[in-house]
């Protein structure tokens, strides 16, 4: 009974973990990038207060939009939200971990892109059309990446499940070619996803280069805060994926407390890390013209598929 | 009970085949009287194939009995109650829709003929899954294509309509000759027409026209399910037929290629060599690419959907290829969980697909048109159709936690079990099956954000889709149907996948441990660890987290929510014309994919004295598929030159047909005497 009260506990608190830590990565990722162009930058709260002030807004919604546009919001929050839940972040084996394996976690995040994706064609805005457009080719471009990636990770594993991979990395310990290959690719596939540069720039509103940005223009007030608290833990569940699968230490293998808590020490610093090397390389490397994305994708498949090749060939 | 109820589908197709003519200048009864067999029917269908499905011996009845070809009798044994289940729900969805539809589409028209054929077509699909003689699976496969061709053309005033019905007729005509000779071939063999005979025959069959057998079923079976290259008459045909019908066809008719491929490998010519797997295989997932491909630069509503088909096919075809290559090396739980995935998809795709087509339908009933390019903004004006063609576009695009989903998501863990497979190479070639349908789902769904954005949202491109008004209640209750079952059989897959787990142990010898399939999750023993998946959490979470969310953030005091102009950079007024369009949508996947597509475009620009200031501009595109060009073009060539050749000796003169007809007497005379 209390081994079922501290699973439960567990689970409540991964949850919460995620969803308050989110928004602290992406105000890091600001402050990283604020000092590579001289600037002091906005504080570590920053991310918090922003979905604060915009929870307090009034939100105005265009004419056009029906009630897609109105649910998008909390779709794409719920449907991330639950993705990240999933995900093992400081503890391998988690109790929430039974709702899913990765392949949900992936159509998960593609469930809230599929409404991101037709809320941007709802308003009649051709801002939104585009960013669906753009949105929709370099995801479909991309999943074949995260897939074979998965499959690479899960044939080791002999398991889908998230916490089935961790512990396999956990067991190999030293570094294997396969893992070296596809750690790039991961990371690619993660800067791609989340819309940052060189695929894509967070911090743009010029018409032109917007991709994500110009699917979501339309939005205000507590659904924009919303859909930025998910694009938040987008990123901090894609950031979580790859420091626990390629970095396994300090993961909690137990239930018991201290463990637990050098394992949220662990992520923390492992996310931070990797947020913070991310930032650094989106300030020292140009944004890609929309048709070189395929490109830099077309490499991240081939590291993939080179990953494959060398699991299964047993050299590696 | 099983066998009354079986009786009750014939019974009721036949009446609803002869009835309707009896009215066949009142189309206010016609109509009706024909749609409300066929519901008895699907009915009936459902019931004898769930009691068959559950039940333990395989249920048979007897038509009549011929001294010659031996007793004609249909018997439900698994795999041909699993079709009948598939069959029958999607028929009784369609039968509800099919009446308003009918009324407004046939017109002045009588629609007795139609009603009949409709009848005679559900009968004969019923039959062709359920016949247990090879002589009379040809009669009654004969019997499917003819009433289908029929169905199709209905509209044969329109020169696509024709063309595409001839060009149908031609391709499944040659389909059927692949067909003739494999089912011959085996029968020559067995001594028999039965199948039984078959099956008791198949251990001494020798290699060599094992193979031949193979091939030639698979050329056939698979032209009837739409697998690249065979697949050219689909796009054409389905879109062609009135929309329940393309339903009916997309959803449920190019299934019994898939039926009839499944009872010849596993019921007629086990043990199976593993390069028969990989041939499928890789069919497949060109199918599965090229399919999802085309339909993303389609903008016909229902050729997009069809295309869609050859996607799926090519999803359920891996299942099958991969059930062969897994049985082939004995991995018994490998190539049962395959199967069941094949055959998991194969429903699910009947259900997605029947609903989506019914909702092609829907909007070509109340715009007259299915160029999704003139619509736009049909969600307030047809809010259930709506909603309804987005639960179809999420479980096409496999997007938690509808069917499809479910089935894409076990024919993954399928292709994990290649680990299992000794042989690298091999491994290797099974393994690339991952980015292949990965790759189809993430194109699938951006089809379908275009589709249902372009058609559903923003605002109406033309005068017709501004003046859409929501269809009648059948038609709605036929689309909710299929609907919620696109909700039903993903949340409740546990408790559903036992059903073609079980259809697919009566293939293999030798029990095998089966997964645990509790209500709540899915857990699949694999060849070290386990997958779990419960997409019941997941829809209620996702339940449970929205409404949190939406109480959540409305706590914070009284904020207003008001409705403004769309942001349009200063220009006055957003018009329909600045949205974006579906070819503007799927450009840039069009200009990355550019080697498969070779895409040509004309651009005309006509300017007086400034290029910058042109009077007009006229902007043409189009793709014509590469094999149909490489492959096809090149066949009809040769073929359309050698019959040229041929008329030198059809010359016209009687003297000269009298001389053929003197010369043949002598040589066989000849040829006796000796």
């Amino acid at each position: 009974m209390e081994f079922l009260a501290q699973k439960i506990a567990i689970g409540i608190g991964q949850a919460l973990f995620v969803l308050l830590s989110a928004p602290l990565f992406t105000s890091l990722m600001k402050k990283v990038k604020a000092h590579f162009q001289c600037r002091f930058g906005p504080g570590l709260l920053q991310g918090y207060y922003d979905i604060w002030k915009l929870l307090k807004k009034d939100a105005v919604i265009s004419e056009h939009a029906s009630w897609v546009f109105k649910t998008t919001p909390y779709v794409v929050f719920s449907a991330t939200f639950i993705a990240a839940v999933i995900v093992p972040s400081f503890a391998v084996v988690l109790p929430t971990a039974g709702i899913g394996d990765a392949i949900i976690v992936i159509y998960l995040l593609g469930l809230a892109r599929f409404f991101t994706a037709i809320a941007g064609l709802d308003t009649g805005s051709s801002f939104g059309g585009m960013g669906s457009s753009r949105e929709m080719m370099i995801s479909s471009l991309a999943e074949p990446v995260t897939m074979t990636g998965l499959f690479v990770l899960a044939a080791a594993a002999g398991s889908t499940d998230f916490g089935g991979i961790i512990t396999k990395s956990l067991v190999t310990g030293h570094v294997q070619p396969a893992y070296l290959l596809l750690f790039p690719a991961f990371l690619i596939i993660a800067v791609a996803e989340t819309g940052r540069v060189p695929v894509d720039n967070p911090a743009t509103h010029l018409e032109l280069t917007m991709v994500h940005e110009a699917m979501i223009l339309e939005y205000t007030g507590r659904h924009l805060a919303l859909i930025e608290w998910a694009g938040a833990l987008k990123l901090t569940l894609l950031l979580t994926i790859i420091a626990n699968v390629f970095f396994p230490w300090g993961i909690a293998e137990s239930m018991a407390w201290p463990a637990v808590m050098v394992g949220i020490f662990a992520i923390t610093a492992k996310v931070g890390l990797l947020a913070i090397g991310i930032a650094a390389m989106e300030s020292m490397i140009a944004k890609l013209r929309l048709f070189r994305v395929p490109e830099l994708i077309g490499g991240a498949f081939v590291l993939a598929m080179l990953a494959l090749i060398i699991r299964t060939t047993g050299i590696g | 009970m099983t066998e009354a109820f079986f009786v009750v589908v014939l019974v009721a197709y036949l009446i609803g085949t002869v009835l309707p003519l009896v009215f066949y200048s009142n189309n206010r009864i016609n109509i009706p009287i024909a749609h409300a067999f066929a519901l008895i029917a699907s009915g009936a269908g459902i019931i004898a194939s769930v009691l068959a499905l559950t039940g333990a011996t395989a249920v048979t009845v007897t038509i009549f009995p011929s001294p010659v070809f031996g007793a004609t009798s249909l018997s439900l044994d698994g795999l041909s109650a699993f079709f009948l289940l598939t069959i029958s729900l999607v028929s009784l969805a369609v039968s509800i829709y099919a009446t308003p539809y009918m009324v407004k589409t046939a017109g002045k028209r009588s629609a007795a003929g139609f009603g009949a054929l409709y009848n005679l077509f559900l009968l004969s699909l019923v039959m062709v899954v359920t016949v247990d003689n090879a002589f009379y699976f040809v009669v009654f496969w004969e019997l499917m294509t003819l009433t289908s061709y029929f169905l199709v053309v209905f509209d044969y005033k329109k020169i696509q309509t024709a063309r595409a019905g001839f060009q149908y007729l031609v391709m499944t005509h040659v389909g059927t000759a692949f067909i003739l000779f494999s089912l011959i071939a085996l029968s020559v063999h067995a001594g028999g027409f039965s199948f039984a005979g078959f099956k008791a025959a198949q251990a001494s069959l020798p290699m060599g026209l094992k193979n031949a057998i193979f091939i030639s079923a698979l050329l056939g079976f698979s032209t009837k399910a739409g697998l690249v290259p065979l697949h050219v008459w689909l796009p054409r045909a389905h879109p062609a037929a009135p929309s329940h019908v393309s339903a009916l066809m997309s959803g449920v008719m190019i299934k019994t290629g898939i039926y009839g491929l499944i009872r010849v490998l596993f019921d007629f010519l086990s043990p199976t060599p593993w390069w028969w797997g990989l041939l499928i295989l890789i069919l497949a997932m060109v199918s599965a690419i090229l399919g999802v491909m085309y339909a993303l630069m389609e903008h016909d509503i229902k050729r997009l959907l069809a295309f869609h088909s050859v996607e799926n096919v090519g999803i359920i075809m891996m299942g099958v290829g991969l059930a062969v290559i897994f049985s082939s090396f004995g991995f018994v739980p490998a190539a049962l969980l395959s199967l069941t995935a094949a055959l998991f998809h194969l429903i699910n795709h009947a259900i997605f697909k029947g609903l989506l087509f019914l909702g092609a339908g829907s909007i070509q009933y109340s715009t007259g048109t299915k160029n999704i390019e003139e619509l736009g903004g049909l969600i307030k004006r047809m809010p259930t159709t709506a909603a309804l063609f987005l639960i179809g576009s999420l479980a096409i695009s496999a997007i938690p936690p509808f069917n499809g989903f479910a089935s894409e998501w076990l024919t993954f863990q399928s292709i994990l079990q290649a680990n299992l497979i000794g042989d690298v190479s091999l491994q290797l070639i099974v393994l690339l099956a991952v980015p292949a349908l990965a790759l189809t789902g993430g194109l699938a769904a951006t089809c379908f954000v275009k589709a249902f954005g372009i058609t559903f949202l923003s605002l109406p491109r033309s005068e017709r889709a501004a003046n859409a008004k929501e269809v009648p209640v059948p038609m709605l209750v036929g689309m909710a149907i299929l609907g919620l079952l696109c909700l039903a059989l993903g949340v409740g897959s546990p408790v559903f996948i036992p059903i073609p787990w079980h259809v697919a142990t009566s293939f293999f010898n030798g029990a095998s441990e089966m997964p645990s399939f509790n209500p709540l999750l899915l857990r699949l023993p694999n060849s070290q660890g386990h997958a779990s998946m419960s997409l019941l959490l997941v829809a209620a979470l996702l339940a449970v987290v929205s409404l949190a969310s939406v109480v959540l953030t409305g706590l914070r005091g009284k904020r207003s929510v008001t409705t403004g102009p769309t942001w349009d950079c200063g220009i006055p007024e957003v018009t329909p014309r600045m949205q974006y369009s579906a070819a503007a949508f799927t450009r840039p996947l069009k200009i990355v994919f550019s080697a498969i597509y070779q895409p040509r475009r004309q651009v005309e620009v006509e300017s007086e004295a400034s290029p910058y200031f042109p009077l007009s501009i006229s902007y043409e595109s189009s793709l014509y598929p590469v094999f149909e060009r490489q492959l096809y073009r090149r066949f009809i060539n040769t073929l359309v030159r050698m019959a040229r050749r041929a008329r030198m000796i059809q010359a016209g003169n009687i003297n000269l047909y009298l001389a053929y007809i003197f010369a043949t007497l002598v040589i066989l005379l000849v040829f006796v005497w000796r």
